[in-house]
């Protein structure tokens, strides 16, 4: 595949894209990101990624057919990956590190991942849907993770001991002895100059559009909760 | 006037080289580091060679004696190779070791060879950790000791598994070339083990299997034809050890998709890189390397001991990896294109 700058016509990240899933330009939009040529080379079906793949143990899911499907240029094969198939990955990137291509399917899976949520694919809406908190933590604070989120309700796999970690957090937070970190509803303290920041980058580049297209009762919340902070920075300064 | 010529190396083509060098009538002078003769075959003492089955020991003995029987070859072992500079009609090199001493060549032969991929390098399949985790080479010394048995236990495996590619066609270890004899080795290899081990369950985890020409018959057919040797396509993703016996853990991708398969006994096939030796000296003689670092073969479609350099020429592994009979076949080129060299050299 070429990359010839002339040559590439599909902007990846455009929101003006959202909805567009013909099966060739999903393809093309996966071929055309800036990471591809890093993430795929060549491929002899070694089978050490899906072998070294902890989700290949326990799944119907390799990597090795990924990226052979990919690589085989089957659009309607590749957007029927990204429905379901990929997203069993855990992202942790043995196959990467241990392909002796230098490929790193993981890689290549985040790729078509980003592809389907920016075409608002409609696994994305069911698949992501339990990261509806993760989600709006990112986009208010950019944090995936803060420590209010870890309680017992939302890991039912969790052992007797674990929910012992979700108490007293405030408690056991200043017990860090990081200024920074003694907080519960961030993983560090963010201030409101950050997250104003942050917004910025979110609308110039097209990702408050893009959650506008796909999920507009999400962005409803998330618009007044940007109004909100702009103004209390705006007028404190 | 007689001419002098260094050949470099005590393996099988540096010592086919100075042989057929010291019939045509060269002074040669045959410089070895190490205290023996006859390369990698009498270091892991090779009992049985690749593809013929023939006799390694006998094979070095018949070399050996070609040198050490021939009044023009002066045999210098523990020997290295000090400075070297270019002079008026060939190459002044300083010869360190129990007897140093400085000599003019009119042509030197780099005979330098190979080193095997050292496995601890690619911590994946456990080589140093886990003691049933052997490589090839060990294997071939082990086959010179006596029966086949676990390092861990003295006991006599009931199962093999061989892992093809160590160090080879792999960029995270940084060789993407194909050490050319592993796959038809560890046929061989099998062959041998099915001898001594007829209840064995042996297995071969291999990206692909390149028995060239006329090894595919004649040993990976045979490994599954007359030995019941099973041939798995898939790499090994990684060795653990559970209940003292190694396990592979992998995806067989043809057919019965991922597994973990605890083994005896699994045998490292590891591949060749370019010695420490041939690194050296073609610095000293500043001579080219190819991109995988092996001596660049200067016209190979000429003569394939050319090097970049007149008057240097290579014999054997040192310009990439190469099976024995071809080391040895690369020996009698390198002396051809010594003689033709120097007797241009005469008529000028």
């Amino acid at each position: 595949m070429s990359h010839d700058n002339d040559t590439v016509t599909h902007l990846r990240l455009d929101p003006d894209d959202v909805g567009q899933q013909d099966a060739q330009s999903l393809l093309e939009a996966i071929q055309s990101d800036l990471r591809y040529e890093e993430v795929i080379h060549g491929c002899l079906n070694c089978g050490v990624c899906s072998g070294s793949c902890p989700s290949h143990r326990f799944f119907d899911y390799s990597p090795r057919i990924v990226v052979q499907t990919v690589l085989s240029g089957d659009a309607e094969a590749v957007k029927a990956m990204m429905d379901e198939y990929i997203w069993a990955c855990a992202q942790c990137y043995t196959c990467a590190m241990r392909c002796p291509f230098h490929n790193s399917p993981g890689g290549l899976v985040m790729i078509m991942r980003e592809v389907a949520v920016w075409r608002g694919m409609e696994a994305v809406h069911r698949l992501l849907k339990p990261y509806g908190r993760v989600l709006l933590k990112v986009l208010s604070i950019g944090n995936q993770l803060t420590p209010d989120m870890i309680q017992p309700d939302f890991f039912p796999d969790w052992g007797p001991k674990i929910p012992w970690s979700s108490t007293d957090l405030a408690i056991k937070r200043k017990a860090i002895p990081v200024y920074t970190l003694q907080v519960t509803t961030s993983a560090w303290r963010v201030s409101p100059e950050t997250s104003y920041e942050l917004y910025s980058i979110y609308e110039e580049t097209g990702v408050f559009r893009l959650i506008e297209e796909i999920d507009p009762n999400l962005y409803e919340v998330v618009a007044d909760m940007v109004e909100d902070l702009r103004d209390m920075v705006e007028s404190s300064r | 006037m007689s001419h002098s010529v260094i050949v470099i190396g005590g393996g099988p083509a540096g010592l086919q080289a100075a042989a057929t060098l010291g019939n045509f009538g060269f002074d040669v002078t045959l410089v070895e580091q190490h205290d023996y003769l006859g390369g990698a075959v009498a270091k892991h003492q090779y009992q049985v060679l690749m593809p013929d089955f023939s006799s390694g020991p006998a094979l070095v003995e018949r070399l050996v004696g070609s040198v050490k029987n021939n009044a023009h070859v002066k045999i210098l072992t523990n020997t290295t190779v000090g400075t070297v500079e270019e002079v008026g009609d060939g190459y002044q090199v300083q010869l360190e070791g129990p007897k140093p001493q400085q000599m003019v060549a009119q042509a030197v032969v780099l005979a330098t060879g190979f080193d095997h991929f050292d496995p601890t390098r690619d911590g994946k399949y456990g080589y140093g950790l886990f003691p049933d985790v052997i490589t090839g080479a060990e294997l071939e010394e082990m086959f010179a000791k006596g029966p086949i048995r676990r390092p861990s236990n003295g006991e006599v495996p009931q199962s093999v598994a061989f892992i093809y590619c160590v160090g080879s066609r792999d960029r995270q270890v940084g060789n993407t070339y194909c050490s050319r004899v592993c796959c038809a080795v560890s046929a061989k290899q099998s062959i041998e083990i099915r001898e001594q081990l007829p209840k064995a369950r042996i297995s071969m985890f291999y990206m692909d299997v390149r028995t060239y020409g006329l090894w595919e018959d004649t040993l990976y057919w045979r490994s599954q034809e007359e030995s019941g040797v099973v041939y798995v396509k898939g790499r090994i993703a990684e060795v653990t050890q559970k209940n003292g016996q190694p396990v592979l853990k992998g995806e067989d991708t043809l057919v019965r998709g991922p597994f973990e398969w605890p083994f005896d006994l699994v045998v490292l096939a590891a591949g060749m890189e370019p010695s420490q030796g041939t690194r050296t000296l073609s610095q000293k003689f500043h001579i080219d390397l190819e991109p995988h670092g092996f001596v660049q073969q200067a016209e190979p479609m000429k003569n394939a001991s050319l090097t970049s350099r007149p008057g240097v020429f290579v014999a054997g592994s040192a310009s990439g990896p190469k099976a024995i009979e071809d080391a040895i076949a690369e020996g009698d080129v390198a002396s051809l294109a010594v003689m033709q060299y120097l007797k241009t050299k005469v008529v000028v």
